[in-house]
Formats: C-alpha cells, sequence, structure tokens
C-alpha cells in the first residue's frame, strides 16, 4: 500500500498541473492575505461583519480561499488523478502490475486527501502568521454569533474546528469527484459533471448546500444558526461516494 | 510446463460476443504468435490475461494462478504492453521506470535503482534514459514498453501489436531482442501482430482465432505442413475467408 502511494504521490507531483496549480494557489493565498491586511472588518456574508483581528485572520482568509479549493484546485487534481491517467491510457501501466485494484483506488484517494489537507494547513498557517503580524491581538473576540465571545485560545480552537469543518467538506468533494471521475468518460465532461453536481444538488435541497457554499455553511453551524442537517449529508455524501466509487472501480472494465 | 493456460474464456458485450469459449495452452520457452484479423478479438483476450478486463466464463491462470482470484500472484508472473506502449509522458524513461517498479513488491528497495538500469541495458536505452519519454520515437517507446513489462522478472511477456508504426530497422530490432530475451533469459513471449512474416521469423507456436474464436494451434511445422508451403499467408487469408 505504501509503495503504492509512494508510485502515485511522485507521478502527481511531477505532473506540471499539480506544480501550477501549487504556485497559483500560494499567490491566490498571498494576494488575499493583502487584500484581509488592507481591511478593518471581515464579513461572515452580506450583513454581519466583525473586526479583523490576529484571532479571526485566518477564518477570514479561508472563506476568501475556499472557493478557488472547493471549486478549482480540488476537482483538477481529482480528475488528473481518476480520470486523465485512466484516459490517457497510462493507467493500464499500473493495472497490469501485481497490485490490488482496490489497494489503488485507496492510494489514491488517500494522496488526494494529504495534498488537500496539505493545501488547507498551508492556508491556515499563513492566515495564523499574516494575523498576528498585521492585526491587533485582542483578549476577546466575537465571531458570527455575537452573544458568544472568545478569549484569544477559544478563538484559536474556533478557526482550528471551522478548519475541520472545511476539510471534511473537502473530503466529501472529492469523493463525489471521484465517482464522477469514475462514470464520465473524459476530464472536461468530469469537471463540468462536478459543476453540475454541486449546482444541481441545491435545487434538490438546500441540505447540501455546502458542497458550494461551504464557509457559510460552517459559519452559520459554528453560530448554531444552521437550520438544515449538516454531518450526517456530509458523511453521506463522503461514504456513498467512495462506496459507490469502490464498487465501480472493483467491477469496472479497464478498456482504455 | 504449461505458463499461460486459457481455459473456456467468454467476453461478450451486450449481445455480441467478443471472445467464445476459447482455449488453449502456452509453455515454457515458446513464442507464440497470436494471429487474427482486425476485431477477432485478439486484444480483449489480451485484456483479459492482464486483468484488465473480466471475462464471462472461464478461466485464465498463468504459472498455475487464476487470474481473477490470485490477480497478485498471477501478475506478477507477467509483463505486458497491450495495445500501444503509453508512458508518463512528463517523466524521463528511466523515472517511469523507477515508478512502475515499485509496484513490484517482490524487488526490495535497494535492488530497485539496479533493476530499473538492468532492463535499460538489456533494451539498448541505457544512454537515453535521462531522456523525457515525449521525445522518443516510437521504436523507443517499444524497447521501453519492453523493459517496463521485464521489470518484475516476468516468465512470460506479452505483446500487442509490437511492430505497429515501427521501420523496417526498428522491427529488426524488436525481433532481435525478443528472440535474445526467449534464449539467454528463457522467457515465454505471447505476440499479437498483423505481420505473418515478422511472426514466422520468431514464433515456435501459433494460436489463429476468427470473430472471437480459435481456429487452429499448433506449432509452425505443423501449420507449413497443413498449408503445404513455407508461405502461410495465403493459407491464414484461406482460414480467415473460408
Amino acid at each position: 500500500m505504501i509503495q503504492l502511494m509512494q508510485s502515485d504521490w511522485q507521478r502527481m507531483w511531477k505532473r506540471k498541473k499539480t506544480m501550477v496549480s501549487l504556485l497559483i494557489f500560494v499567490g491566490i493565498v498571498l494576494l488575499d492575505c493583502l487584500f484581509l491586511m488592507m481591511q478593518n472588518l471581515g464579513a461572515f456574508d452580506n450583513v454581519s461583519t466583525v473586526p479583523l483581528t490576529a484571532q479571526n485572520f485566518s477564518l477570514f482568509l479561508l472563506k476568501e480561499v475556499s472557493f478557488f479549493l472547493v471549486l478549482i484546485i480540488g476537482p483538477i487534481l481529482m480528475i488528473d488523478s481518476f480520470n486523465g491517467e485512466y484516459h490517457g491510457g497510462q493507467l493500464r501501466l499500473v493495472l497490469i502490475r501485481p497490485i490490488s485494484v482496490m489497494r489503488l483506488f485507496a492510494a489514491k484517494w488517500i494522496n488526494l486527501a494529504i495534498i488537500m489537507g496539505m493545501f488547507v494547513l498551508v492556508t491556515f498557517t499563513v492566515g495564523e502568521i499574516f494575523g498576528h503580524l498585521f492585526k491587533p491581538s485582542v483578549d476577546s473576540v466575537v465571531f458570527l454569533n455575537p452573544d458568544r465571545s472568545y478569549s484569544s485560545a477559544g478563538a484559536f480552537m474556533y478557526c482550528l474546528e471551522s478548519y475541520g469543518l472545511f476539510m471534511l467538506i473537502v473530503l466529501a468533494q472529492l469523493s463525489l469527484t471521484g465517482l464522477i471521475c469514475t462514470v464520465l468518460p473524459s476530464p472536461i465532461i468530469c469537471y463540468l459533471g462536478w459543476v453540475g453536481v454541486a449546482v444541481g444538488s441545491m435545487y434538490v435541497s438546500n441540505t447540501f448546500s455546502f458542497l458550494l457554499f461551504g464557509m457559510s455553511t460552517i459559519f452559520q453551524w459554528m453560530a448554531g444558526s444552521y437550520s438544515h442537517a449538516f454531518i450526517m449529508p456530509l458523511f453521506g455524501c463522503m461514504i456513498l461516494g467512495l462506496a459507490v466509487t469502490m464498487f465501480w472501480w472493483n467491477r469496472r472494465n479497464w478498456v482504455k | 510446463m504449461k505458463v499461460l493456460e486459457i481455459e473456456h474464456i467468454t467476453k461478450k458485450a451486450g449481445r455480441r460476443t467478443l471472445v467464445g469459449d476459447m482455449s488453449f495452452d502456452i509453455m515454457q520457452g515458446d513464442v507464440c504468435g497470436f494471429v487474427g484479423p482486425n476485431g477477432a478479438g485478439k486484444t480483449t483476450l489480451i485484456r483479459m490475461i492482464t486483468g484488465l478486463i473480466k471475462p464471462e466464463e472461464g478461466c485464465i491462470r498463468i504459472e498455475g494462478c487464476d487470474v481473477q482470484r490470485d490477480r497478485k500472484k498471477a501478475l506478477g508472473q507477467v509483463g505486458a504492453i497491450v495495445e500501444s506502449p503509453i508512458f508518463f509522458p512528463y517523466m524521463s524513461g528511466k523515472d517511469n521506470l523507477l515508478n512502475l517498479v515499485k509496484l513490484h513488491v517482490n524487488i526490495p528497495k535497494g535492488q530497485r535503482a539496479s533493476r530499473v538500469d538492468e532492463v535499460l541495458n538489456i533494451v539498448g536505452l541505457a544512454g537515453r534514459g535521462k531522456d523525457k519519454v515525449k521525445t522518443y520515437s516510437l521504436g523507443m517507446k517499444q524497447r521501453l514498453g519492453i523493459a517496463q513489462a521485464l521489470l518484475g522478472n516476468p516468465k512470460l511477456i506479452i505483446l500487442d501489436e509490437p511492430a505497429n508504426g515501427l521501420d523496417p530497422m526498428g522491427i529488426r530490432e524488436l525481433r532481435n531482442l525478443i528472440l535474445e530475451l526467449n534464449e539467454k533469459h528463457g522467457i515465454t513471449f505471447f505476440v499479437s501482430s498483423h505481420l505473418l512474416d515478422e511472426l514466422q521469423r520468431i514464433c515456435s507456436r501459433f494460436v489463429i482465432i476468427k470473430e472471437g474464436r480459435l481456429v487452429w494451434q499448433g506449432t509452425q511445422e505443423q501449420w507449413q505442413e497443413m498449408a503445404g508451403s513455407s508461405n502461410l499467408e495465403d493459407h491464414f487469408v484461406e482460414m480467415m475467408t473460408s
């Protein structure tokens, strides 16, 4: 399993798209930091704002970066790994080796989860550093719910928990994209498929709005004002996406 | 000793039978030509042997290991180029092999790099190993394809239309490589091709299929005897049109 992961990891980083995504991501994080440094207020939505401080800077940085992570970097890396290699015929080179197909799937999925985790961790670290360097530190912080205030340590944990929830959304997204990449034929159709699922799910029910508007959901969930189920649908998407994709991988004919 | 056993293999696509109740064996040390017209089911059978697709019925064994039930052991004995030699174009030839050798658990970590150098030497690509695959000619890609097939010290190598797109020089190089690997390393080859002349130069046995069914199998001498000539092409065309 470790060897499978190492092999896939090496291929992932040798692809130009991964390096370009990383560079663009770093650029966007830095530009967002500069943008936030010029602001005095952080906005949860069109109405609710709070003063930007060292304690909540990383949370608002994630809000700025999240759309890019969920709608662009995550799907691109997933599609490259799950559909691009297969579509280009290169996955055949791997599949004819003495390996388990299920383990190959697991290795690819875990690698993508790790790389997305790295992106999220970089955002958090940069946000904390910039916040503490360039924004005032305060003793008491308020987030979306004005009735709850947090100490510095409490605010740190609040941000950490929000990042954790965001990572769960990313994992759910990876599971669904994995399924889309397995079912649909080409990388471009896969990307359109993912956007279609993310947007279309909102027409089915607002419960799935976290797929597209993750940070808005997280803000409301953390404030205790989110009116839909969140954790269950989140894990539902993750587990169902994984289970169906694994089933499909196990049964499919690799004809490309 | 049987290296490859095909037993009553059937594969369908909807109502159409791609491969129907096919059975034959390949013995150790054979260089076996796998011949049939376009759409006869050659690539489909090769995909089933290499575990890429699953048969509806029947069993494929490599060195006695069932490809479906004991996939890892069975595929550990085989190296293959299925269809065309496609690689990761953004990596060098050597990096491609270093990446793939990690998937062979029978090669210890410390011996991976030397195994890659060894197979690059065998196929005559040691001098170009560091170049990106996208700069390789088709002939070099075929040789790299054989190098990746050799990585796990296989008993059987399967080549699907290996001479496709090669110039006469490339075909000769490939032929010499196959014969050398068969004679020096005792590797069994199962080679599908349209080029009967070429197969005649290297193959001791032939398996002939038509419309997914086995038409004939035997040694080259038996075929020549049956055809009444050393020119097998006319007899092959006759078999395919009758």
